[in-house]
Protein backbone atom coordinates (compact mmCIF):
# COMPACT_ATOMS: atom_id res chain seq x y z
CA UNK A 1 0.00 0.00 0.00
CA UNK A 2 2.75 2.32 1.14
CA UNK A 3 4.71 1.62 -2.31
CA UNK A 4 1.72 2.10 -4.52
CA UNK A 5 1.18 6.09 -2.76
CA UNK A 6 5.05 6.58 -3.34
CA UNK A 7 4.67 5.43 -6.93
CA UNK A 8 1.72 7.48 -7.70
CA UNK A 9 3.35 10.35 -5.96
CA UNK A 10 6.46 10.08 -8.47
CA UNK A 11 4.13 9.78 -11.31
CA UNK A 12 2.51 13.02 -10.52
CA UNK A 13 5.49 15.15 -10.07
CA UNK A 14 6.86 13.10 -13.69
CA UNK A 15 3.49 14.59 -15.25
CA UNK A 16 3.69 18.19 -13.41
CA UNK A 17 7.63 18.39 -14.33
CA UNK A 18 6.81 17.66 -18.05
CA UNK A 19 3.78 20.08 -18.05
CA UNK A 20 5.85 22.88 -16.39
CA UNK A 21 8.48 22.70 -19.20
CA UNK A 22 6.07 22.37 -22.32
CA UNK A 23 4.52 25.44 -21.40
CA UNK A 24 7.87 27.56 -20.66
CA UNK A 25 8.81 25.95 -24.09
CA UNK A 26 5.68 27.08 -26.06
CA UNK A 27 5.54 30.32 -24.34
CA UNK A 28 9.06 31.09 -25.45
CA UNK A 29 8.35 30.21 -28.72
CA UNK A 30 5.14 32.08 -29.27
CA UNK A 31 6.78 35.16 -27.75
CA UNK A 32 9.69 34.83 -29.93
CA UNK A 33 7.78 34.27 -33.07
CA UNK A 34 5.93 37.84 -32.11
CA UNK A 35 8.74 39.76 -31.73
CA UNK A 36 10.19 38.57 -34.97
CA UNK A 37 7.17 39.29 -36.67
CA UNK A 38 6.57 42.51 -35.34
CA UNK A 39 9.92 43.88 -35.38
CA UNK A 40 10.21 43.37 -39.35
CA UNK A 41 7.37 45.06 -39.94
CA UNK A 42 8.07 48.41 -37.61
CA UNK A 43 11.03 48.40 -39.37
CA UNK A 44 10.01 49.35 -43.27
CA UNK A 45 7.04 51.44 -42.26
CA UNK A 46 9.53 53.16 -39.82
CA UNK A 47 12.09 54.05 -42.37
CA UNK A 48 9.78 55.11 -45.20
CA UNK A 49 8.17 57.41 -42.46
CA UNK A 50 11.30 59.12 -41.96
CA UNK A 51 12.44 59.50 -45.91
CA UNK A 52 8.80 60.64 -46.68
CA UNK A 53 10.05 63.23 -43.67
CA UNK A 54 13.55 64.31 -44.53
CA UNK A 55 12.22 64.28 -48.39
CA UNK A 56 9.62 66.51 -47.33
CA UNK A 57 11.73 69.31 -45.49
CA UNK A 58 14.49 68.90 -48.78
CA UNK A 59 11.61 70.31 -50.97
CA UNK A 60 10.69 72.99 -48.58
CA UNK A 61 14.28 73.97 -48.67
CA UNK A 62 14.60 74.07 -52.50
CA UNK A 63 11.39 75.68 -52.97
CA UNK A 64 12.31 78.24 -50.56
CA UNK A 65 9.20 77.40 -47.64
CA UNK A 66 11.75 77.58 -44.74
CA UNK A 67 13.24 80.91 -46.22
CA UNK A 68 9.99 82.31 -45.96
CA UNK A 69 9.13 81.35 -42.46
CA UNK A 70 12.20 83.03 -41.47
CA UNK A 71 11.84 86.12 -43.87
CA UNK A 72 7.81 85.96 -42.81
CA UNK A 73 9.26 86.17 -38.91
CA UNK A 74 11.87 88.52 -40.10
CA UNK A 75 9.36 91.15 -41.23
CA UNK A 76 8.03 91.11 -37.80
CA UNK A 77 10.12 90.41 -35.28
CA UNK A 78 8.62 91.51 -31.74
CA UNK A 79 5.36 89.85 -32.85
CA UNK A 80 6.26 86.75 -33.05
CA UNK A 81 6.42 85.98 -29.48
CA UNK A 82 3.06 83.56 -29.80
CA UNK A 83 2.86 83.15 -33.32
CA UNK A 84 2.72 79.39 -34.73
CA UNK A 85 4.10 79.35 -37.98
CA UNK A 86 1.41 79.70 -40.48
CA UNK A 87 -0.14 77.15 -42.79
CA UNK A 88 -0.46 79.16 -45.49
CA UNK A 89 3.11 79.11 -45.56
CA UNK A 90 3.91 75.48 -44.66
CA UNK A 91 1.13 73.31 -45.70
CA UNK A 92 2.66 69.60 -45.54
CA UNK A 93 -1.01 68.43 -47.00
CA UNK A 94 -0.08 70.22 -50.72
CA UNK A 95 3.15 67.91 -50.39
CA UNK A 96 2.75 64.77 -48.40
CA UNK A 97 0.77 61.39 -50.06
CA UNK A 98 -2.91 60.95 -48.80
CA UNK A 99 -3.51 59.83 -45.16
CA UNK A 100 0.26 60.96 -43.84
CA UNK A 101 0.50 64.19 -41.69
CA UNK A 102 3.22 66.60 -40.22
CA UNK A 103 4.32 68.94 -37.82
CA UNK A 104 7.05 71.32 -38.83
CA UNK A 105 9.63 73.18 -36.13
CA UNK A 106 12.17 75.47 -36.92
CA UNK A 107 14.52 77.07 -34.49
CA UNK A 108 15.55 80.07 -33.84
CA UNK A 109 12.02 82.15 -34.39
CA UNK A 110 10.93 83.44 -31.53
CA UNK A 111 12.13 85.73 -29.69
CA UNK A 112 11.77 87.78 -26.19
CA UNK A 113 10.96 91.75 -26.80
CA UNK A 114 12.74 94.19 -24.87
CA UNK A 115 9.42 96.72 -25.24
CA UNK A 116 10.56 98.51 -22.33
CA UNK A 117 13.79 99.71 -23.73
CA UNK A 118 11.45 101.88 -26.54
CA UNK A 119 13.20 105.10 -27.51
CA UNK A 120 11.83 108.18 -25.75
CA UNK A 121 13.40 110.93 -23.98
CA UNK A 122 12.97 110.10 -20.53
CA UNK A 123 14.90 108.07 -18.03
CA UNK A 124 12.59 104.70 -17.86
CA UNK A 125 13.94 103.61 -14.75
CA UNK A 126 17.38 104.95 -12.87
CA UNK A 127 19.93 102.76 -14.17
CA UNK A 128 18.38 103.08 -17.52
CA UNK A 129 18.10 106.23 -19.77
CA UNK A 130 16.29 105.98 -23.27
CA UNK A 131 16.65 109.04 -25.68
CA UNK A 132 15.99 109.02 -29.37
CA UNK A 133 19.30 108.00 -30.03
CA UNK A 134 19.56 105.10 -27.79
CA UNK A 135 19.55 103.69 -24.63
CA UNK A 136 21.93 104.21 -21.85
CA UNK A 137 22.45 101.82 -19.06
CA UNK A 138 21.60 98.32 -17.66
CA UNK A 139 18.62 96.82 -17.45
CA UNK A 140 17.22 93.18 -16.35
CA UNK A 141 15.97 90.73 -18.73
CA UNK A 142 13.90 87.02 -17.84
CA UNK A 143 14.60 84.75 -20.96
CA UNK A 144 11.82 82.28 -22.03
CA UNK A 145 11.70 78.90 -20.37
CA UNK A 146 14.82 77.20 -21.58
CA UNK A 147 13.66 73.05 -22.45
CA UNK A 148 17.43 72.60 -21.60
CA UNK A 149 20.13 73.52 -19.18
CA UNK A 150 23.51 74.27 -22.04
CA UNK A 151 25.65 76.88 -23.70
CA UNK A 152 24.20 79.39 -25.65
CA UNK A 153 25.24 81.88 -27.47
CA UNK A 154 22.55 85.03 -27.26
CA UNK A 155 21.78 86.66 -30.28
CA UNK A 156 20.17 90.46 -30.40
CA UNK A 157 18.02 93.02 -32.90
CA UNK A 158 19.61 96.78 -31.73
CA UNK A 159 19.75 99.59 -33.39
CA UNK A 160 21.49 103.29 -33.22
CA UNK A 161 21.01 106.84 -34.73
CA UNK A 162 23.83 107.89 -32.37
CA UNK A 163 26.68 109.41 -34.61
CA UNK A 164 29.30 109.38 -31.75
CA UNK A 165 32.00 106.02 -31.70
CA UNK A 166 30.56 105.23 -28.38
CA UNK A 167 27.59 102.85 -28.98
CA UNK A 168 27.60 99.35 -27.93
CA UNK A 169 25.52 96.48 -26.44
CA UNK A 170 27.16 93.76 -23.21
CA UNK A 171 25.34 90.80 -21.64
CA UNK A 172 25.89 90.82 -17.98
CA UNK A 173 25.92 87.79 -16.16
CA UNK A 174 27.12 86.87 -12.11
CA UNK A 175 30.25 87.22 -12.59
CA UNK A 176 30.88 87.13 -16.52
CA UNK A 177 30.24 90.09 -19.35
CA UNK A 178 29.53 88.82 -22.95
CA UNK A 179 30.25 91.37 -26.07
CA UNK A 180 28.61 91.49 -28.95
CA UNK A 181 29.98 90.58 -32.59
CA UNK A 182 27.84 92.21 -35.98
CA UNK A 183 26.28 89.35 -37.40
CA UNK A 184 24.15 91.57 -39.84
CA UNK A 185 22.97 94.74 -40.14
CA UNK A 186 20.81 95.34 -36.66
CA UNK A 187 21.76 91.88 -35.48
CA UNK A 188 24.57 91.19 -33.01
CA UNK A 189 25.39 88.09 -31.30
CA UNK A 190 28.30 86.75 -28.42
CA UNK A 191 31.07 85.88 -29.41
CA UNK A 192 31.02 83.51 -26.56
CA UNK A 193 28.63 81.13 -25.56
CA UNK A 194 26.58 81.66 -22.09
CA UNK A 195 25.49 78.65 -19.85
CA UNK A 196 22.23 78.80 -19.02
CA UNK A 197 19.96 76.84 -16.41
CA UNK A 198 17.03 75.13 -17.09
CA UNK A 199 13.68 76.90 -16.91
CA UNK A 200 13.38 80.78 -17.30
CA UNK A 201 16.86 82.59 -16.22
CA UNK A 202 16.53 85.99 -14.51
CA UNK A 203 20.32 86.96 -13.49
CA UNK A 204 20.90 89.04 -17.32
CA UNK A 205 21.65 92.31 -17.68
CA UNK A 206 21.77 94.00 -20.88
CA UNK A 207 24.17 96.96 -20.82
CA UNK A 208 23.01 99.56 -23.91
CA UNK A 209 25.60 102.90 -24.82
CA UNK A 210 23.42 104.79 -27.09
CA UNK A 211 21.94 101.84 -28.65
CA UNK A 212 17.81 100.77 -28.89
CA UNK A 213 17.42 96.93 -28.40
CA UNK A 214 14.24 95.41 -29.87
CA UNK A 215 14.61 92.02 -28.59
CA UNK A 216 16.82 89.19 -27.56
CA UNK A 217 17.18 85.19 -28.11
CA UNK A 218 18.36 82.43 -26.72
CA UNK A 219 20.18 80.67 -29.81
CA UNK A 220 19.41 76.59 -30.44
CA UNK A 221 16.86 75.92 -27.64
CA UNK A 222 13.23 74.44 -28.29
CA UNK A 223 11.97 77.20 -26.52
CA UNK A 224 12.95 79.72 -29.34
CA UNK A 225 11.64 77.50 -32.04
CA UNK A 226 8.39 77.75 -33.23
CA UNK A 227 6.00 75.10 -35.29
CA UNK A 228 3.25 74.78 -37.19
CA UNK A 229 -0.14 73.92 -35.64
CA UNK A 230 -1.15 70.20 -36.39
CA UNK A 231 -1.68 68.41 -32.85
CA UNK A 232 0.77 65.48 -32.70
CA UNK A 233 -1.03 62.44 -32.30
CA UNK A 234 -1.86 61.66 -28.47
CA UNK A 235 -2.54 57.53 -28.76
CA UNK A 236 0.28 54.71 -29.69
CA UNK A 237 1.33 55.96 -33.30
CA UNK A 238 4.91 55.91 -34.40
CA UNK A 239 6.10 59.22 -34.98
CA UNK A 240 9.07 59.71 -37.12
CA UNK A 241 11.32 62.15 -36.46
CA UNK A 242 14.60 63.92 -38.33
CA UNK A 243 15.96 67.74 -38.75
CA UNK A 244 18.24 69.71 -41.55
CA UNK A 245 20.39 72.41 -40.79
CA UNK A 246 19.73 75.50 -43.42
CA UNK A 247 21.07 78.80 -43.98
CA UNK A 248 18.75 81.73 -45.08
CA UNK A 249 20.72 84.52 -47.23
CA UNK A 250 18.98 87.77 -47.19
CA UNK A 251 20.58 90.78 -49.47
CA UNK A 252 23.76 88.31 -49.87
CA UNK A 253 24.12 88.36 -46.06
CA UNK A 254 24.08 84.71 -44.54
CA UNK A 255 21.86 84.52 -41.89
CA UNK A 256 22.04 82.66 -38.89
CA UNK A 257 21.60 78.36 -39.27
CA UNK A 258 18.69 77.24 -38.31
CA UNK A 259 17.52 73.88 -37.81
CA UNK A 260 14.21 72.51 -39.47
CA UNK A 261 12.47 69.42 -37.86
CA UNK A 262 9.75 67.47 -39.14
CA UNK A 263 7.54 64.67 -37.16
CA UNK A 264 5.32 62.78 -39.48
CA UNK A 265 3.00 59.94 -38.96
CA UNK A 266 0.19 58.28 -40.96
CA UNK A 267 -3.35 58.96 -39.78
CA UNK B 1 -0.14 -2.58 -9.47
CA UNK B 2 3.21 -3.66 -9.07
CA UNK B 3 6.45 -1.46 -8.61
CA UNK B 4 7.85 -3.27 -12.17
CA UNK B 5 4.66 -1.90 -14.12
CA UNK B 6 4.49 1.28 -12.60
CA UNK B 7 8.39 2.26 -13.85
CA UNK B 8 7.85 0.69 -17.41
CA UNK B 9 4.67 2.84 -18.11
CA UNK B 10 6.48 5.94 -16.54
CA UNK B 11 9.74 5.44 -19.12
CA UNK B 12 6.98 4.81 -22.24
CA UNK B 13 5.06 7.98 -21.15
CA UNK B 14 8.60 9.56 -20.99
CA UNK B 15 9.31 8.63 -24.31
CA UNK B 16 6.40 9.88 -25.68
CA UNK B 17 7.03 12.94 -24.26
CA UNK B 18 10.85 13.07 -25.67
CA UNK B 19 9.34 12.06 -29.04
CA UNK B 20 6.63 14.49 -29.02
CA UNK B 21 8.70 17.31 -28.40
CA UNK B 22 12.10 16.09 -30.59
CA UNK B 23 8.80 16.63 -32.76
CA UNK B 24 7.41 19.96 -32.24
CA UNK B 25 11.12 21.52 -31.48
CA UNK B 26 12.73 19.71 -35.47
CA UNK B 27 9.35 21.15 -37.12
CA UNK B 28 9.89 24.92 -35.46
CA UNK B 29 13.43 24.78 -35.92
CA UNK B 30 12.93 24.42 -39.65
CA UNK B 31 10.24 26.73 -39.83
CA UNK B 32 12.70 29.49 -37.69
CA UNK B 33 15.29 28.75 -40.31
CA UNK B 34 12.91 29.17 -43.14
CA UNK B 35 11.73 32.68 -42.11
CA UNK B 36 14.75 33.49 -40.61
CA UNK B 37 16.50 33.39 -44.40
CA UNK B 38 13.31 35.10 -45.48
CA UNK B 39 13.72 37.83 -42.79
CA UNK B 40 17.53 37.99 -44.51
CA UNK B 41 16.60 38.32 -47.56
CA UNK B 42 13.72 40.58 -46.72
CA UNK B 43 16.20 43.18 -44.43
CA UNK B 44 18.79 42.52 -47.98
CA UNK B 45 16.02 43.70 -50.07
CA UNK B 46 14.86 46.93 -47.56
CA UNK B 47 18.82 47.99 -47.80
CA UNK B 48 19.17 47.65 -51.51
CA UNK B 49 16.01 49.47 -52.08
CA UNK B 50 16.57 52.30 -49.82
CA UNK B 51 20.14 52.74 -51.28
CA UNK B 52 18.72 52.43 -54.68
CA UNK B 53 15.91 55.26 -54.13
CA UNK B 54 18.27 57.28 -52.22
CA UNK B 55 20.89 56.89 -55.36
CA UNK B 56 17.99 57.89 -57.96
CA UNK B 57 16.57 61.11 -56.30
CA UNK B 58 19.57 62.01 -55.07
CA UNK B 59 22.76 61.89 -57.84
CA UNK B 60 22.89 62.93 -61.36
CA UNK B 61 24.33 59.18 -62.24
CA UNK B 62 27.87 58.70 -63.53
CA UNK B 63 28.74 60.28 -66.15
CA UNK B 64 26.60 63.40 -65.16
CA UNK B 65 25.35 63.70 -68.15
CA UNK B 66 24.79 59.60 -68.94
CA UNK B 67 21.31 60.38 -70.72
CA UNK B 68 22.95 61.76 -73.78
CA UNK B 69 26.51 59.46 -73.56
CA UNK B 70 23.69 56.43 -73.60
CA UNK B 71 22.53 57.47 -77.36
CA UNK B 72 26.03 56.42 -78.57
CA UNK B 73 27.04 53.80 -76.11
CA UNK B 74 24.25 51.97 -74.42
CA UNK B 75 27.13 50.60 -71.76
CA UNK B 76 28.68 53.75 -70.63
CA UNK B 77 26.53 54.20 -67.66
CA UNK B 78 28.36 53.11 -64.59
CA UNK B 79 25.84 54.94 -61.74
CA UNK B 80 22.38 55.28 -62.39
CA UNK B 81 20.72 58.69 -60.83
CA UNK B 82 18.08 60.95 -61.81
CA UNK B 83 18.34 64.22 -60.45
CA UNK B 84 20.15 67.55 -61.57
CA UNK B 85 19.53 68.32 -58.17
CA UNK B 86 18.89 66.72 -54.54
CA UNK B 87 15.16 65.56 -54.70
CA UNK B 88 15.06 67.20 -57.95
CA UNK B 89 14.41 64.95 -60.95
CA UNK B 90 15.34 65.63 -64.75
CA UNK B 91 13.23 64.87 -66.93
CA UNK B 92 15.23 64.35 -70.02
CA UNK B 93 17.34 61.47 -67.36
CA UNK B 94 14.07 60.28 -66.47
CA UNK B 95 12.60 59.87 -70.41
CA UNK B 96 15.76 58.67 -70.96
CA UNK B 97 15.74 55.81 -67.88
CA UNK B 98 12.24 54.92 -69.42
CA UNK B 99 12.58 54.72 -72.85
CA UNK B 100 16.06 54.08 -73.80
CA UNK B 101 17.27 51.52 -71.28
CA UNK B 102 15.92 47.43 -71.28
CA UNK B 103 14.87 46.26 -67.64
CA UNK B 104 17.95 43.61 -67.85
CA UNK B 105 20.50 46.75 -68.47
CA UNK B 106 18.62 48.66 -65.16
CA UNK B 107 19.06 45.88 -63.02
CA UNK B 108 22.54 45.22 -63.97
CA UNK B 109 23.57 48.19 -63.49
CA UNK B 110 21.83 48.93 -60.22
CA UNK B 111 23.09 45.27 -59.48
CA UNK B 112 19.99 43.61 -58.02
CA UNK B 113 20.32 40.57 -60.82
CA UNK B 114 18.21 38.40 -58.11
CA UNK B 115 14.96 40.52 -58.07
CA UNK B 116 12.98 42.12 -60.44
CA UNK B 117 11.77 46.19 -59.74
CA UNK B 118 8.85 48.39 -60.77
CA UNK B 119 9.43 52.06 -60.99
CA UNK B 120 6.63 54.43 -61.40
CA UNK B 121 6.07 58.61 -60.56
CA UNK B 122 2.66 59.05 -59.50
CA UNK B 123 0.92 62.25 -58.24
CA UNK B 124 -0.28 63.04 -54.80
CA UNK B 125 -3.70 61.66 -55.14
CA UNK B 126 -1.65 58.35 -56.34
CA UNK B 127 -2.55 58.72 -59.80
CA UNK B 128 0.85 57.06 -62.41
CA UNK B 129 2.52 59.62 -64.30
CA UNK B 130 4.78 57.06 -65.77
CA UNK B 131 6.19 53.68 -65.00
CA UNK B 132 8.86 50.97 -66.02
CA UNK B 133 10.14 47.40 -64.72
CA UNK B 134 7.37 44.44 -64.02
CA UNK B 135 4.45 45.71 -61.47
CA UNK B 136 4.50 43.32 -58.13
CA UNK B 137 0.82 41.94 -58.32
CA UNK B 138 0.39 38.42 -56.45
CA UNK B 139 4.71 38.64 -55.00
CA UNK B 140 4.37 37.98 -51.38
CA UNK B 141 8.28 39.49 -51.48
CA UNK B 142 7.99 42.66 -51.80
CA UNK B 143 9.54 45.95 -51.24
CA UNK B 144 7.91 49.16 -51.91
CA UNK B 145 9.39 52.50 -51.24
CA UNK B 146 7.79 56.23 -51.96
CA UNK B 147 9.74 59.66 -51.84
CA UNK B 148 8.93 62.66 -52.21
CA UNK B 149 10.28 64.71 -55.42
CA UNK B 150 9.77 67.57 -57.60
CA UNK B 151 9.26 66.22 -61.32
CA UNK B 152 8.35 68.53 -63.93
CA UNK B 153 7.77 71.55 -61.23
CA UNK B 154 5.45 69.76 -58.91
CA UNK B 155 6.04 67.60 -55.81
CA UNK B 156 5.32 64.02 -57.02
CA UNK B 157 5.58 60.58 -55.50
CA UNK B 158 8.50 58.68 -56.86
CA UNK B 159 8.07 54.40 -55.88
CA UNK B 160 10.49 51.79 -56.57
CA UNK B 161 9.48 48.12 -55.50
CA UNK B 162 12.25 45.42 -55.52
CA UNK B 163 10.31 42.40 -55.24
CA UNK B 164 11.05 38.13 -56.26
Amino acid sequence: MEIVIKIKKRGLIFSLDAAIAVTVVVIILITSAYYLSTASKESTSQVQLIKIGNDLLTIFEKEGVLDWVVANDSATPSDAVTVAISESIVNVSRYLPASYNALIEVSDIRETPLSNVAPGITCISPPLCCFASGCNGTFNVTTLPLTRANNYHVIAHASSTFTGKNSSILLHTPGKTFVFATMKERTYVTTLPHSFEFGVNYNLMFNTSNMLLDWFRVLGDKSYATNTSRPLPSNFTFIGTGERLFAYIINDILEQPRYAKFYIWIE
Amino acid sequence: MKRGQAVVTDLFIAIAVFIVLVTITTVIWDLYTIRLKMRQEYEDMIVKNLQISDQLVKNPGVPNDWEYVIQQNPDYVDVLGLAFDDRILSSQKVEMFRTNMTNQKVKDILKIGLYNYYFVIKEQNGTPILAKGNNPIGSFNTVNLARLVRYKDRTRIMEFALWK
